[in-house]
């Protein structure tokens, strides 16, 4: 199994995810995407690192979940105080739009 | 090729991400959404087996699918899955959006087939180690430690942010 | 194995180690409900002074350094940037201390997340690894995103840190993508290590010229694009600064840039001679872009909030003529460029919250009609930040440009230089309206002003001696940045 798949694979993962962010609307599943994005990140260090030979890039990888983790502590915390907003400020718009 | 027991795994952890990755972003529930989330996450957790990161694949099942898809299924129960960003309204910006992901691929796939630097597993015969011992020394003896103690803060922020941001109301 | 803790010198972090304890001094005394929130705003500021001494302390012992195993820099070059950094860091907490007032709202996490945005920016500027300019930047962006959306209470306070964060993961992945392909085909994410296998001997190398290497700085610079607004990556500052609160739109638009463009110094100023000169014309076209779609825009806009986010746009352009010149002179006069520029951007905003009446903030330019006579200091304050926004002498805007341009002339980009000149043109047009409408225009209703606050008029005050004295005297500052690049040269 040469490395190259995977590396391959990590591209798919990560346009997946570009194309989501991009054509998306709902905060969340863009948050998704944006996970998808970092994954795909993830599999090319691992793979690199595989491919180096040394535990480095596994490191990385570690150090991106905690990022990731952070990330996402926050941004649900944004993203939940602006549907309150539009909940009890604007209730019609909420309403007009689809998910 | 040969076609042996380890790369029709392979195939299958790889055919599972990509296919939950597009549910992802196709489906339109987004409980749904979430659920391929996290056959994407356990792909990828598959993958890193492979690619003999067993600690990593532990920490994405425990990190990733038991802390972040959580969390995030937490935020579709609290939004009620409904909560649309007012930006990228246009038609247009669909086929932009497609038109650059499609480009970006393009690119990426151009330029890793084009990189012969590239080794092949099945050759160098290395048995799988366990990498934890290694990633723990790494971090606390030898070059890791600064980011590692950056990460803690980085975790800081997190906790003082997300308690600021959802705190109760004071009402003037 | 036993652990063996790395041998560091702590001295040589004491700026870092300052700001590092400044903020479990304010974590823990936001407990107490008896002092007052005021007193949260000046231990910043103390604590933020110290760190700044520290520096110029450093600095000037020439240190030239670097700890955990060469993944922190302590040399002129980061020092350097501390200083931009820790004195925007002190301005806008001036700034702040007046505008937040004491209101019942708790400030301490306000304060907090100024401090832990500004150790990643210190961080950015002295990762020598591309691991720690990531982690520095996400420790900066993940405080951002949470000050954008500070005013709970307001829906455009949290839809701006909503769309601040959703822009701003999405380039952090970018950019992390970047990182892994550079990763791959250099086989090190150390930043020196990086540049030095661009070449053997006097000849490139192979991995100058690897696609792989090339698609991964490409995916950096889309990153960096979006951190530092530079067109066609800008679409989220004028809504980011328009809905967050003025003091923290004053802050992205200062220390952020600076520090984004502090880790794109680093690795480009040093790298682009070494790639093909396709990499130095897409630097070229950006500059381009930026200042031009920013200058045009800013025209068109009547909220001043989101004029001074174009003008924002449009001085990430001039910086990046500077990093398109990629010589020595290019990259001191980028520094010290930006350090001129988050002075004078923090007093603009700092004005405008100077121009609050009762009802709120006065955002429209024509609400400053006739400002230059009923309220002669507000209206001195603006016209000299607006001057030197648009670079006119005696200020320090011109004596930037004047580095900036001059840089670019010895890299013989004469277009950009063109360029440049004309859009500083353009840029006089809307600044100046904004000072002619202080002084000719009549107002069209009475506004109630609030009385001035002392901590903003000290910052101001502070602001415009900075700009006047780097003005007339430039060499106190050039002489720094000058000799923060020599330093890394040898």
């Amino acid at each position: 199994m040469a490395l190259q798949y995977y590396l391959i694979l990590s591209a798919l993962l990560f346009t997946i995810g570009v194309i989501g962010v991009l054509v998306r609307r709902n905060a969340i599943i863009i948050f998704m995407c944006i996970e998808l994005m970092l994954n795909a990140a993830n599999l090319a260090f691992v793979a690199i690192s595989r491919n180096l030979g040394t535990a480095e890039g596994q490191l990385f990888v570690f150090f991106v979940m905690a990022v990731a983790a952070a990330e996402v502590a926050i941004g649900l915390a944004i993203i939940v105080s602006v549907f309150k907003h539009r909940e009890t400020i604007n209730v019609d718009e909420v309403n007009s739009l689809k998910g | 090729m040969e076609f042996t027991l380890k790369t029709f795994i392979f195939y299958g952890f790889a055919l599972m991400t990509i296919a939950s990755a597009l549910a992802v972003v196709t489906v339109r529930n987004i409980v749904h959404a979430a659920f391929a989330l996290m056959v994407t996450l356990f792909g990828v957790a598959g993958l890193y087996v492979f690619l003999q990161a067993d600690f990593l694949a532990a920490t994405q099942v425990i990190v990733y699918v038991g802390g972040i898809l959580v969390l995030i299924l937490f935020g579709v129960m609290m939004t009620s899955g409904r909560l649309e960003m007012r930006i990228h309204i246009e038609r247009g910006q669909l086929l932009l959006g497609g038109g650059i992901s499609l480009a970006l691929l393009m690119l990426l796939l151009t330029v890793i087939a084009n990189t012969p630097i590239w080794k092949n597993l099945t050759d160098d015969g290395t048995q799988l180690a366990p990498t934890t011992e290694r990633i723990g020394q790494l971090i606390l003896n030898e070059k890791f430690l600064l980011p590692f103690e950056v990460v803690s803060v980085l975790l800081l922020v997190a906790l003082i942010g997300a308690a600021l941001i959802s705190r109760k109301e004071v009402r003037d | 194995m036993p652990l063996e803790i790395p041998d560091i010198n702590w001295s040589l972090l004491m700026p870092q180690l300052v700001i590092v304890s400044t903020l479990l001094i304010v974590l823990v005394f936001d407990m107490f409900d008896a002092i007052s929130k005021k007193t949260l705003g000046w231990m910043t500021i103390v604590g933020a002074g110290i760190a700044l001494w520290s520096s110029i302390d450093l600095l000037q012992a020439g240190t030239d350094q670097t700890q955990f195993n060469e993944m922190f820099r302590i040399d002129s070059y980061s020092l350097f940037f501390n200083i931009i950094f820790l004195v925007s860091t002190i301005l806008v907490a001036l700034v702040s201390i007046s505008y937040l007032g004491s209101g019942d709202k708790k400030q301490g996490p306000y304060y907090l997340l100024i401090l832990l945005a500004t150790l990643g920016m210190m961080l950015m500027a002295a990762g020598n690894e591309l691991i720690i300019v990531f982690l520095g930047l996400e420790l900066m962006s993940l405080s951002l995103y949470v000050l954008a959306s500070y005013f709970r209470e307001s829906p455009a306070s949290s839809e701006a840190g909503m769309k601040y964060l959703l822009l701003g993961a999405f380039a952090s992945a970018f950019f992390l993508y970047g990182i892994a392909l550079v990763y791959g085909a250099a086989g090190t994410t150390n930043i020196p290590e990086i540049i030095s296998k661009l070449s053997v001997g006097d000849q490139l190398s192979l991995l100058s010229e690897s696609p792989l290497f090339l698609a991964g700085i490409f995916l950096l610079i889309v990153g960096f694009g979006f951190k530092v607004a530079i067109v066609p990556f800008h679409q989220w500052a004028p809504d980011v600064y328009e809905g967050a609160p003025t003091t923290i739109a004053a802050f992205i638009s200062a220390g952020p840039k600076a520090a984004g463009f502090a880790a794109f110094l680093t690795i480009f100023v040093d790298a682009l001679p070494k790639l093909p000169t396709q990499a130095t014309g897409v630097i070229v076209l950006l500059a381009m872009l930026t200042m031009t779609v920013g200058n045009v825009i800013a025209i068109a806009q009547t909220n001043i909030k989101r004029m001074l986010a174009y003008s924002s746009i449009a001085h990430a352009g001039y910086v990046m003529i500077g990093l398109a010149a990629a010589n020595p002179d290019g990259k001191s006069s980028a520094m010290l460029y930006l350090f001129i520029y988050c002075v004078m951007n923090i007093g603009a905003f700092g004005v405008v919250i100077m121009a609050r009446t009762a009802d709120g903030e006065n955002l429209m330019i024509s609400d400053y009609a006739g400002l230059g006579f009923r309220k002669p200091l507000l209206a001195m304050f603006m016209t000299l930040m607006l001057l030197s926004l648009a670079g006119f002498p005696p200020t320090a805007g011109f004596v930037g440009k004047l580095y900036v341009f001059k840089s670019a002339v010895e890299a013989r980009h004469y277009w950009l230089v063109i360029f440049g000149a004309i859009n500083t043109a353009i840029s006089a047009f809307y600044y100046l309206r904004v000072v002619v409408t202080m002084y000719m225009r009549e107002p069209e209703e009475e506004l109630e002003f609030k009385p001035y606050p002392p901590t903003l008029v000290i910052g101001l005050v502070l602001a415009a001696i900075g700009i006047l004295l780097i003005g007339i005297l430039p060499s106190l500052l050039l002489d720094q940045a000058q000799s923060a690049v020599q330093s890394a040269l040898l």
